[in-house]
């Protein structure tokens, strides 16, 4: 079978019958077995599910049946989202073996699109980490490079994306969670403006900044996937009613480049691409201005002190006492303490006493208060970047993917591998990742389109453009051989 | 030897009357089988999002209109920690500050003499869950979820209560005024009306508070005073001899009649209280404010003003017919129906509390009435026209409620009342005076003896049950022309 | 500006809130990296932002409420299959010490 190069392409095949779902399927469980022994991208995979309902699919299309926007596509989901069907672990002993008795929005929704899930993906323990070798299973490797990590949290499904799982995955993003994996995987993404994917099933790690977002192997992927993926939700409260901007051409927008950002980039290729995709945008007809995030030094402590606030206080739910891990003892806060103390790992008890400790009493207004008054100046930042242009560029990680264990033992500077993506979360605003080509090493590099809320058709726009002139689609593993 | 105060302050918690809990589509319905009122959100299941009913934020501004409090217009949520079984989340939605209701106060009675009692703030938070305590053989409490996630209102007064006696009436009032709002059923039983109480003493004169005990889970009346009464005379006790008061929970044991130290925490609790950041602001708008207030029921001081000054009880009869909201609905039903004056008021009154109460059910906030206020109106009109009096209109009474049939019927069927109305009684008076009109001629020839014939004759033909005063007004009607 | 160190008394205080056991190694490590963390939020108490309202959360159309409307609950039995350990139709936990519910 000549795989299609992205999903839009399968769904052409699919409609014209020159491939059935099941043919995709069967790919994608091929790679899976092939390849997922040594790239770890997947937690559960539910093989015989997903042949079931590609024949379904199938048959339903014989008989000439309407069927989904998606009808036939693979999938896998972060392990963060919650379904009924399979188990659902956030990477955490926690929750061994948790079967949820919902399924969260977006899993429903695509599979009455009729996506065919998977599996589910890998991720950072309980979204906690950027690398997603701080899962409780096992890290995952980059198809790119096995030596080294695919980012993280939503490692797994970047690196199920890339390796030709299926044709997209859907993760999360809290403070680069998905931009980061895509940029070291070579994917497209979207952290979406609040409200406008519904996070009804999303496992929590802070929910003033959490975000579902689809990742694809295509621009135009991610065009269909955000208009499949938008639409309100009664059950998630914050769910936004409202329509998307229309796009905006190119010629006369504005581009806002981040000068101080830029500098602290030491990786040469990633300016360099950087360059060249500004160059692309002014042959557009996009006027380039140097814009500033005055606060934007301030992100850093400002997004962990919420994070750690907000987390700590959602992961309380985690006891033992009504689902997942419970370690026996013969008293009841004994066997919190020690469920709690082994069901977490590291990561995870670091943040929660952390976050514990910023909220006690005497700490509470110095440091979370004090943290969200500093996003609120972020917010405002942000606000007046865009009266001076209509969205800003960055690269989406100041080095690519790195390698596997080279953390060292200071956790701390882990953190810092969000710093192009943490302003964004902050202020709420849509963010895109898409590729601006490779380095000398193959590894791909990734850039990050920021603009106003509700403003995602135009990123995409723009994004297809740097694609165009700019994009990797054909060196990606999935379509050689899946491997980098 | 030092005379002591006490210093009394209330907190209340009062379930409101929604039909889904605080966050989420659940029932409230009490008495359900154990955790069959759960979702994901009330559970505490990852990935849940909880949302927020809005019926409660307007039950809340309704107490906060009845009691006369501060309504602040833009309040918050805030988590409050603690690890606890009975909280699927360890942590309880609640408001730390500002809450969503402000200061107010509630008037007490004590001996004829009137004291305001102040009202600190009342604020929204879920309930947690219950403890069905020692299962599997001791060794296990097993928790039911259903109650976890309900509306409540923390209703806290300021401690201006100065005895048990103060208290009691204090809640008592709080509770009449709660149930006559339609907020909260008063169930103390069923725990949807509960009360901790904080007691201290201090030397008379002194302003300086004493040190505060925390006595909970009063859950009846009877309980209030005695509780407060031990507590107040143990701590006198114990600064009699010398001793220090500990500051401490404590509940009441009615089985010894004490109060007993709950035991104490390893240390302070440290609740970390932030503002939630998943749910929304309470904000209230005039609009809000004015609607609650059009669906605020008039509240007991006022009915039984009004039922005093326009409906001619006494302050007695306004108190039976308060006990209960629907009591009151129903004795406004007969007597605006009625057009009732005073003197009428006070014939209804009577009669309800003497037929129509004993038979009346009470359920929360439903009364379920024997006969309906249409079917008493039709019997107390009868009564009022003559047609029976009043003791056939009991007899009748107890037949309506024997057999369900109506007042009209039942006179009819008996025979009672000489036919049913003043209409019947002038027909039959017509009959009788077309039937004998030599009579008439000597009645209208002068003879006025005669008129006593034709009143027996009617009374015959009426069986002895018409109303004599009617039937000579209509005979004196039609004879004297 | 430098934070005080955070002692072993702090994190044992910080474990106990958190109701998570921690070994010695983890009490010293954490203490030396709450430090840190500390350390990297007090540039938070330079900047001026006296008078700036918190950002609490973040929606750019008000947060949705609910009518007051019965919505189906989880039936019991699959309530019940996530616990750990059940019993007489509810959620079973070890006694705390002490024996007060």
């Amino acid at each position: 079978m000549s795989a299609p190069r992205d999903l839009i392409e399968a769904l052409e095949s699919l409609e014209a019958g020159t491939l059935t779902a099941s043919e995709l399927v069967d790919d994608a469980l091929g790679r899976i077995e092939a390849h997922d022994g040594e790239i770890g991208a997947l937690l559960a995979l539910d093989a015989e599910g997903a042949r079931e309902r590609a024949r379904t699919i199938d048959e339903k299309r014989k008989s000439g049946e309407t069927l989904g926007r998606l009808a036939g596509i693979p999938f896998t989901l972060k392990d963060n989202f919650v379904t009924k069907g399979l188990p659902t672990t956030a990477a955490s002993k926690m929750l061994e073996g948790y079967r949820a008795p919902f399924s969260a929005t977006l899993a429903e929704k695509l599979e009455a699109e009729g996506a065919i899930l998977l599996g589910k993906a890998n991720l950072d323990e309980f979204a906690m980490g950027s690398s997603t070798e701080r899962s409780a299973a096992h890290p995952t490797r980059n198809p790119w490079d096995r030596s080294r990590v695919p980012g993280g949290s939503s490692g797994g499904s970047a690196a199920a994306v890339a390796a030709g799982y299926g044709y997209f995955s859907v993760g999360s993003d809290t403070g680069g969670s998905l931009r980061q994996p895509a940029a070291f995987c070579g994917l497209n993404t979207l952290k979406p403006t609040v409200g406008v994917f519904s996070r009804y099933g999303l496992i929590q790690l802070a929910p003033s900044l959490d975000q579902p977002g689809p990742l694809t192997r295509s621009v135009r992927d991610l065009q269909l996937l955000t208009e499949v993926m938008r639409g309100h939700d009664p059950l998630d409260s914050w769910s936004s009613k409202r329509e998307l901007a229309p796009a905006r051409d190119i010629q006369g927008l504005r581009v806002g480049i981040l000068k101080p950002a830029l500098e602290r980039v030491e990786h040469e290729p990633i300016r360099d691409a950087h360059d060249a995709v500004l160059e692309t945008l002014r042959a557009h007809g996009a006027e380039i201005v140097e814009i500033e995030i005055p606060h934007a030094n301030i992100a850093l402590p400002t997004y962990h002190a919420i994070v750690a606030a907000e987390c700590s206080s959602g992961m309380a739910r985690y006891d033992g006492v009504r689902y997942g891990k419970r370690v026996s003892k013969d008293e009841l806060f004994e066997m919190m303490e020690a469920t709690r103390a082994q069901g977490f790992g590291e990561e995870v008890k670091r943040r929660i006493l952390f976050g514990a400790y910023l909220l006690m009493e005497e700490n509470v207004e110095r440091f979370v208060q004090g943290a969200r008054r500093a996003r609120t100046l972020i917010r405002r930042d942000f606000d007046a970047a865009f009266e001076r242009c209509d969205l800003f560029v960055t690269p989406t990680t100041a080095t690519p993917a790195f390698e596997l264990d080279n953390r060292g033992d200071d956790p701390l500077a882990m953190y810092l591998s969000d710093y192009f993506t943490l302003p964004a979360s902050l202020a709420g605003m849509p963010a895109v990742s898409t590729p601006m080509g490779v380095d000398a090493d193959g590894l791909p590099l990734g850039i990050q389109l920021v603009g106003a809320p509700f403003t995602e058709a135009t990123l995409l726009r723009v994004a297809a453009a740097i694609e165009e002139k700019h994009g990797i689609l054909d060196r990606l593993p999935a379509l050689n051989g899946g491997i980098g | 030897m030092t005379r002591y105060e006490p210093v009394i302050g209330l907190e209340v918690h009062a379930q409101l009357l929604t039909e889904t809990k605080l966050f989420c589509g659940c029932s409230v319905a009490y008495g359900a089988e154990p955790n069959t009122q759960l979702c994901p959100t009330c559970l505490g299941l990852p990935g849940s999002v909880p949302r927020l009913n809005r019926r409660a934020v307007e039950l809340a501004i309704r107490v906060g209109l009845a009691l006369g409090c501060e309504i602040n217009r833009d309040t918050a949520f805030s988590r409050k920690h603690y690890f606890y079984p009975d909280l699927a989340s360890n942590y309880q939605n609640s408001q730390f500050e500002p809450p969503v209701i402000g200061r107010g106060e509630l008037c007490i009675e004590v001996d004829g003499v009137e004291r305001r009692i102040g009202i600190t703030r009342a604020h929204l938070e879920e309930d947690a869950a219950k403890n069905i305590h020692g299962a599997g053989g001791g060794l296990y409490t097993v928790v039911d979820y259903n109650r976890g996630g309900q509306p409540l209102l923390e209703i806290v007064s300021e401690p201006d209560l100065r005895s048990a006696e103060e208290a009691e009436l204090y809640l008592r009032k709080l509770r009449e005024i709660l149930i006559f709002a339609g907020v909260n059923d008063g169930n103390l039983e069923e725990g949807s009306f509960r009360c901790d109480a904080n007691v201290s003493i201090r030397p008379v004169g002194q302003e300086k508070f004493g040190t505060r005990v925390e006595l909970k889970n009063i859950n009846s009346f009877r309980f209030v005073r005695r509780a407060i009464e031990f507590e107040i005379a143990r701590q006198e006790a114990v600064l009699a001899s010398g001793g220090a008061l500990v500051q401490e929970t404590r509940t009441w044991n009615e089985n010894v009649g004490q109060t007993i130290s709950m035991r104490e925490k390893e240390s302070a609790q440290d609740y970390r209280y932030f503002e939630s950041p998943e749910l929304p602001r309470i904000e209230i708008d005039d609009e809000m404010i004015e609607r609650a207030r059009a669906q605020l029921p008039e509240l007991p001081d006022a009915i039984r003003a009004r039922f005093i000054e326009e409906l001619g009880l006494t302050p007695y009869d306004a108190g039976v017919l308060t006990s209960h909201p629907g009591i009151a609905r129903y004795f406004d039903a007969v007597a605006s129906g009625m057009k009732a004056d005073a003197k009428l008021g006070k014939r209804i009154a009577n009669f309800i509390q003497s037929e129509v109460l004993r038979d009346t059910q009470i359920a929360g906030l439903d009364a379920k009435f024997p006969v309906t206020p249409e079917a008493l109106i039709e019997l107390l009109s009868m009564v009022e026209a003559r047609t029976i009096n009043l003791n056939l209109a009991k007899q009748v009474f107890h037949e309506m409620v024997a057999s369900g049939k109506s007042a009209a019927a039942i006179v009819e069927e008996k025979g009672l009342g000489g036919g049913v109305d003043e209409a019947a009684l002038e027909a039959e008076v017509l009959k009788v005076i077309e039937k004998n009109p030599s009579q008439v001629e000597q009645y209208r020839g002068g003879k006025a003896a005669v008129f006593g014939f034709f009143v027996g004759q009617v009374m015959r033909a009426t069986r002895g049950q018409a109303d004599p005063q009617l039937v000579q007004v209509l005979l004196r009607k039609h004879l004297d022309g | 500006m430098s934070s005080l160190p955070i002692t072993r008394e702090q994190i044992l205080r910080v474990a106990e809130l958190s109701r998570i056991a921690l070994t010695e190694e983890e009490i010293e490590q954490y203490a030396r990296e709450l430090t840190h963390f500390v350390d990297m939020l007090s540039v938070l108490d330079t900047i001026d932002k006296d008078g700036v309202p918190p950002t609490v959360t973040l929606t750019f159309d008000p947060i949705a409420q609910r009518d007051d409307k019965l919505e189906p609950s989880l039936p019991r039995d699959e309530a019940l299959a996530m616990g750990p350990v059940t019993s007489d139709g509810g959620f079973a936990v070890p006694k705390i010490l002490g024996g007060e519910g």
